[in-house]
């Protein structure tokens, strides 16, 4: 059969034919019809396009009618039983074939063939070990049909529920005047991941990619925003504490430090001071880290365009939070832990910031991340041993706090409810039995259910992914996250307090276990109640006469409370609700 | 030079083998072989590839031939294969231009003996069409033998040159010539096998046409072969039939004048520029003969600019063939005014009896009675015997109000039992029922301009107010881990039921509520059964597969008779194996199948009122059945390819029919006739909708358009585009307020059905100079230089009487259908991301 091939154009043809004369010849070949003229061959091949044409068209009718956009074998199957031809078997539509492509090597020299090297398709045949077979596979019966319904609009309005595609973004709409219909043809990866049922669809992972001129901003906002000494601080961290958990922390600085270091390296004029000379820093180089910070919150606050980074800047904050709570962990008294903790509590201190500003940037659609802001505020706020330096961490974090469940309470109803749950759990854990896996579990509840995560994981290996084990096994009752409890209580609403501090005999417990009247959370507490009820204007101990009062003052309070809200006798009065 | 195999036939042997056309074989070899080959060949109808082998295998020539299979006697031959002797013409020796007259005789102008020649010329003509080029002067072997294909192709050119160089009031009606010229003359060459240069041809022009004839060239371009001619429909159609062209008064001279002189056109240089005037005569010689044979001219008296593109898209094409041909009346003078040939088919049967008949007197009465003791009954309930002030008479609704087209009496429609039954009732009660509580729907405060502020800024109150007057509420159903696809979709007209037909030839079907469906069971003792109830089964299961048909099932149809007051008791299929079933959904069993059709049927439906079905198959006919009869009752025949959706319209009188072929019709179902034609999509249709009151028929079709006929009348009241992928479904809200389509690019759509629409671009003036005589593209056709951007496209083809897009999760949207109280309901099946499927169609 070679030797037609002389004469024979590639497989290809060049004339703008699909079926080659050679492909002819092959078939005659396999057929036992050696020598076809070459005439014959080619009006054969002209005929077997069109017919090939041809079925392909009666194809097309079952495809329509089958209510697809792609064409299946089972298509051209039905089409070839109208046609009444014979029809090809072993092409099943859920088992789609894949061709192999080979590019033959070049002919033998014996063969007088000046074949071209067009690639060849073949069907590979897979040889299958039966043994094995029977062995390994199991047959996996696939899910049976089902449906699901859902209002696609109600009253004209397409309500923006997961079963809905998102509407396209403001600036889209803006450009074209209506929803396109190509945006809407596109896929939208981050919203169909969340489809119900999705697991057992595989989608691959999309890419986000951020600008480069964000990648810059991104990198500065770290640079101004970090004490500069973090980085080495944390590293050193790392050296200090052999556990387990300081290598998880160093890995989320470690980014961090990366990016600032290249920072430092591409941007010259962000003064990056070598580390360990940050306690002999000039007040020059102070000012100007603080001037710095000040702008970076501005910007972080006012500026439009931040939505894209809003993810990455969420996550940085986590991370940032947790490695900072850690390192002020512990209580060694060198001058280097000093250091240490100074510096965590001004990380902390900027990390507020941030989070306030975020909340406050009116341009950013900050809903879908409030599940990931939520625990390093509540971290803040909780956490047994917060640095000692600024000493209001734990009112700046309950005043945002606050600020969040005002904001967004009526978005989300249930939000001050479980933040509510939450900060009780923490106020009235026992302080002899750690309990080790109440907070982060209902930390959890937090997360998924309660919060519509429109485009939450950007990236499936990115933000949103991070586990926060904050306060794991410290939570039994210190005196400093029952302060912190007791001002997120205080925070979110009266009732709140009143729940806590007196339904649940929150008072009691605090001043049955506080060291004394000076520690915070009696403070605390007494500022909670304020709130409640306000003092009286001219405090007026309670005297002799009141036995019943004090009587009351000390079932609901404990002693240590009735004996310091004693001293006011109107407020006592007030908050048990007597009348004078 | 046929093969004659019993002429030669070689030696016989002894133990013979097989014997074809007296050929004996036994062994294949060498001679043998080529003498079977060929005549298998010529069997087939391949006489010349048998001629080649049979000279090679008769020793003539040895191996290939070197020599070009056509010699100069046969191009000769060929090339003039319509040629008739010479005498019976009735152009004999006429100069051109008079034949040209002839041809493009006005018929409106019959003043002469020369129009009524032409006319009488034409019926010979259209047999044999026989070319006067031949019989010029000058054509003569010369002439032949510069007429290669290029020759061809620059004729055409100059001819897109003079239409593109002409006034630009011209323009719109002087393309539509150059799409069949450009198809003739590329199944000419093909004809004559210069395949090589019917591929450069198509080529050059592809993208000039590929905007509105995509279709057609890609089915004309795997023609190869001259045979391939003759064997495909398209290709047979085009030769065939006359290509429709209309053409204003002063058009029709401007174009008489440049086939005779080659004036106008200047523009483009054309008249002298490549070709030498012999040869540019040449070539507008030849396309005055595709003029003669191929080409029909309608001369409007009107300008060409009060046309609107709609009606170039109704009246230009291979349309003659579409509109059924009339019964020979008195004198069958037929002449064209200004009316297309289907306006004047549509015109020939005048009233439809479109009117919506109430129920039969007794039943009204009895409706009326169980609808005041309701009310009785409710009063009581409410406040004591006091009557309410404000409550309506339910009554006044069981009659439903006049359309505006005379009423059928009984004695028109099919017939119907003649007592109606307690289901009737009830139906007719929720029925009542049902329209006052429906959800009304009323566009008209409903305006663009809102709409685009709505989108842009949220929600303000007056919009959504305005909104939810104007749009329905959708309820999506989405079907899911269908690998193969699910084929069909339906819900009961109760809405209790839904039912999906898929390709792997079941059905199945759910409960909308979730609850179980219990079949009658099979094994009971008759004699103990006093209530059909106790033998239901006790366990049901969430769905049921419906198993006997042996092909995709492409139609689904519960039966309508209980209306929304009762379940469906019967559900209709149809399938690709050409059956219709019909299955109980008591013992959730097939019934009957009804075989008739000889190919797939596509699509069924219920009468209104049950009892009679119908169904359209890809065997070019729309049947009627009748629910306890195997055969049909009425056959329509008349469509030129497969009828792809069936409609009945509300009163049971007329089924809409849509067809491949690209036009609708309507059928009276008593008398079998066609009493409508709507012409005017572009590709075949694929979904239809009859409205409620009768009075309209929405239509999609493979343009991506939907139309809205006017059944009274027979025209087109409006064109809706906006869809970028098939259309699959459509439905009427209750009141024909609202359309809502929904189709395959995962989007459903609402449409207001009264208001104007049009495209919503800038003034009409220009926009007439760029739509094109097909209609909705608004790509100029010049050259690419003034191509509108992607984006501005994209807005451009969306007609301002789209009210809103619904877009879901990559569902394409199957069915969709209104509830008696206007509840929206869509279903379609998920389609899980596989990789890029581009779905935009337009080019």
């Amino acid at each position: 059969m070679s030797n037609r091939r002389e004469q024979g154009q590639g497989p290809v043809p060049a004339d703008g034919s699909l079926y080659s004369p050679e492909a002819v010849q092959d078939v005659a070949a396999s057929m036992g019809l050696p020598t076809l003229p070459e005439e014959l061959v080619q009006r054969l091949a002209k005929d077997v396009e069109y017919r090939i044409h041809q079925v392909i068209e009666e194809a097309a009718r079952f495809t329509r009618h089958g209510k697809r956009t792609s064409m299946s074998p089972s298509d051209v199957d039905q089409a070839l039983q109208a046609l009444n031809i014979e029809p090809l078997y072993g092409h099943l539509p859920h088992m789609p074939t894949s061709f192999r492509r080979v590019v033959p090597a070049a002919a033998p020299s014996g063969s007088n063939a000046p074949r071209t090297n067009a690639p060849i398709y073949f069907l590979e045949d897979e040889e299958i070990d039966f043994d094995k077979a029977l062995r390994d596979e199991k047959v996996v019966l696939p899910k049976m049909v089902s449906w699901h319904a859902h209002w696609l609009a109600v009253e004209g309005i397409q309500p923006l529920t997961i079963d809905n595609p998102p509407r396209p973004p403001l600036s889209e709409q803006k450009s074209r005047k209506q929803s396109p219909p190509r945006s809407v043809l596109a896929p939208v990866p981050a919203a169909s991941a969340l489809q119900p049922g999705a697991q057992n669809r595989k989608y691959k992972p999309t890419k986000h990619v951020l600008s480069r001129e964000l990648q810059i901003y991104y990198s500065r906002l770290n640079a101004a925003l970090l004490p500069s000494a973090t980085t080495s601080a944390a590293s050193g961290a790392t050296a200090v504490q052999p556990n387990g958990a300081a290598a998880n922390a160093a890995g989320g600085t470690g980014a961090a430090t990366a990016t600032t270091g290249e920072d430092g390296a591409q941007i010259p004029d962000v003064a990056m001071q070598p580390a360990g000379q940050s306690n002999a820093a000039p007040t020059m180089q102070q000012q100007q880290q603080a001037a710095r910070r000040a702008a970076a919150l501005a910007s972080l606050q006012y500026d439009a365009g931040l939505q894209n980074l809003l993810p990455y800047i969420v996550r940085w904050v986590g991370q940032s939070v947790v490695t900072a709570i850690r390192n002020s962990d512990g209580g060694s008294d060198s001058e280097r832990r000093q250091r240490e903790l100074a510096i965590a509590g001004e990380t902390l201190e900027v990390m507020l910031k941030v989070i306030h500003a975020l909340i406050q940037n009116e341009r950013l659609f900050i809903e879908p991340y409030l599940h990931q802001i939520l625990p390093p505020l509540l971290s803040i706020l909780l956490t047994a041993s917060l640095p000692p330096s600024p000493p209001t961490l734990r009112r700046d974090a309950s005043e945002i706090l606050a600020y969040v469940s005002l904001q967004h309470g009526t978005t989300y109803p249930s939000l001050s409810e479980r933040l509510t749950k939450t900060l009780l759990l923490a106020l009235l854990a026992p302080s002899e039995h750690p309990v080790k896996d109440e907070g982060p579990s209902k930390m959890e509840g937090l997360d998924d259910e309660d919060i519509d995560m429109e485009g939450g994981g950007v990236d499936g290996t990115g933000p949103g992914t991070e586990q926060y084990d904050f306060f794991k096994g410290r939570m039994h009752g210190s005196s400093g996250s029952r302060e912190g409890a007791v001002r997120g209580l205080a925070s979110l609403s009266p009732q709140a307090v009143e729940r806590g501090l007196i339904e649940s005999a929150g008072a009691r417990i605090i001043g049955a276990e506080a060291r004394s009247d000076q520690a915070g959370e009696v403070g605390a507490v007494l500022d909670a109640l304020e709130k409640l009820k306000p003092r009286s204007k001219a405090p007026v101990p309670l005297g002799q006469m009141d036995s019943d009062v004090k009587e009351k003052l000390e079932e609901v309070f404990g002693s240590r409370f009735a004996r310091l809200i004693g001293k006011d006798g109107g407020w006592a009065r007030s908050l048990l609700g007597m009348s004078e | 030079m046929s093969a004659t195999p019993d002429g030669d036939s070689p030696k016989l042997d002894g133990n013979e083998a097989l014997v074809v056309n007296g050929v004996a074989i036994n062994k294949l070899s060498g001679r043998d072989l080529d003498q079977l080959a060929a005549a298998v060949l010529e069997q087939r109808g391949y006489a010349d590839i048998a001629a080649i082998i049979q000279s090679r295998s008769g020793g003539l020539v040895s191996g290939v031939q070197a020599q070009p299979p056509i010699s100069s006697s046969d191009l000769v031959n060929r090339h003039l294969p319509r040629q008739k002797p010479t005498g019976d013409s009735p152009f004999d020796k006429p100069g051109i231009s008079e034949r040209v007259a002839g041809v493009l005789s006005d018929p409106s102008s019959k003043n002469s003996k020369e129009a009524r020649d032409s006319r009488d010329s034409r019926e010979p003509r259209s047999k044999p069409p026989q070319s006067s080029l031949t019989e010029l002067g000058a054509a003569t072997a010369s002439q032949l033998l510069s007429d290669d294909p290029l020759n061809r192709q620059e004729a055409f050119r100059d001819l897109q040159a003079w239409v593109e160089g002409s006034l630009d009031m011209y323009k719109p009606e002087f393309r539509p010539l150059l799409f069949p010229m450009f198809v003739h003359f590329y199944l000419d060459l093909v004809q004559e096998g210069y395949l090589e240069g019917a591929r450069m041809f198509m080529r050059r022009f592809y993208r000039y046409f590929s905007v509105n004839h995509r279709v057609v060239l890609d089915r004309l371009s795997a023609l190869t072969m001259p045979i391939h001619v003759g064997q495909s429909d398209l290709a047979r159609r085009y030769r065939e039939e006359k290509y429709v062209v209309r053409l204003s008064k002063s058009g029709k001279d401007l174009l008489l004048g440049w086939l005779t002189d080659g004036v106008g056109g200047e523009d483009m240089g054309s008249g002298v520029g490549i070709m030498g005037g012999e040869r540019a005569k040449a070539g507008r010689d030849q396309v005055l003969k595709v003029i003669n044979n191929c080409l029909e001219f309608h001369v409007t008296s009107s300008h060409s600019l009060t046309i609107s593109p709609n009606v170039w898209e109704e009246s230009t094409g291979l349309i003659t063939k579409l509109v059924p041909s009339k019964q020979p009346d008195g004198d069958g003078d037929i002449l064209m005014t200004n009316g297309t040939a289907a306006e004047e088919y549509n015109a020939s049967h005048p009233d439809l009896k479109l009117g919506l008949p109430g129920p039969e007197p007794a039943l009204k009465e009895e409706v009326e009675k169980a609808l005041q003791d309701d009310q009785m009954h409710g009063m009581q309930m409410a406040n004591g015997l006091v009557p309410h002030p404000n409550a309506p008479d339910l009554r006044g609704l069981v009659q439903p109000p006049s359309n505006g087209h005379p009423v059928p009496t009984p004695a028109d429609g099919p017939p119907m039992p003649p007592n109606f039954r307690i289901i009737d009732i009830k139906r007719e009660v929720e029925r009542v029922r049902d329209i006052r509580r429906r959800i009304k729907l009323d566009p008209t405060t409903f305006s663009a301009m809102e709409r685009k502020e709505f989108s842009m800024n949220g929600f303000d109150q007056r919009q959504v107010t305005a909104r939810q007057k104007a749009l329905p509420s959708v309820c999506c159903f989405t079907f899911k881990d269908a690998p193969e696809g699910v084929s069909s979709a339906t819900f009961s007209a109760d809405s209790t039921l839904i039912a999906a037909g898929f390709s792997e030839s079941y059905i199945r079907l759910w409960s909308t509520k979730g609850d179980k469906l219990r079949a009658l069971r099979s094994d009971f003792d008759l004699s103990e059964v006093k209530d059909l109830r106790e033998i239901k089964e006790r366990h049901g299961t969430i769905t049921r597969k419906l198993i006997g048909h042996s092909a995709p099932v492409y139609g689904l149809s519960f039966e309508p008779s209980g209306g929304a007051a009762l379940p469906p008791r019967f559900l209709l299929s149809s399938s690709a194996d050409s059956t219709a079933r019909l299955w109980s959904l008591d013992t959730m069993t097939n019934v009957v199948a009804y075989r008739g059709h000889s190919k797939p049927v596509w699509d069924i439906e219920w009468s209104p009122r049950g009892i009679y079905f119908a169904t359209g198959s890809r065997d070019n006919t729309a049947r009627l059945w009748t629910s306890d009869r195997v055969s049909p009752l009425r056959i329509f025949a008349g469509h030129l390819s497969d009828v792809d959706c069936v409609k009945f319209h509300p009163n049971s009188l007329y089924l809409a029919t849509g067809s491949s072929d690209t036009t609708c019709r309507l059928w009276d179902v008593q008398s079998g006739t066609c009493v409508r034609v709507f012409i005017g999509h572009q590709g075949p249709v694929t979904a239809m909708a009859t409205s409620p009151d009768g009075k309209y028929l929405a239509s999609a079709g493979e343009d991506l358009a939907i139309n809205l006929w006017d059944l009274g009348t027979g025209k087109r009241v409006k064109k809706m585009t906006g869809h970028t992928a098939t259309i699959y479904s459509l439905a009427f809200s209750q009141e024909t307020s609202v359309l809502v389509s929904g189709g395959a690019d995962w989007t459903v759509r609402c449409w207001d059905v009264k208001s104007a629409g049009g495209l919503a671009t800038k003034t009409s003036a220009e926009d007439a100079s760029l739509v094109d005589a097909n209609g909705f593209a608004k790509k100029p056709t010049a050259s690419g230089a003034e191509a509108p951007t992607e984006k501005e496209e994209d807005d451009n083809f969306v007609t301002r009487d789209l009210m809103e897009t619904f877009p879901t999760k990559r569902t394409p949207i199957f069915n969709v259908q209104f509830t008696p109280r206007n509840l929206c309901l869509v279903a379609g099946c998920y389609q899980p991301p596989v990789g890029e499927v581009s779905f935009d169609r337009r080019v």
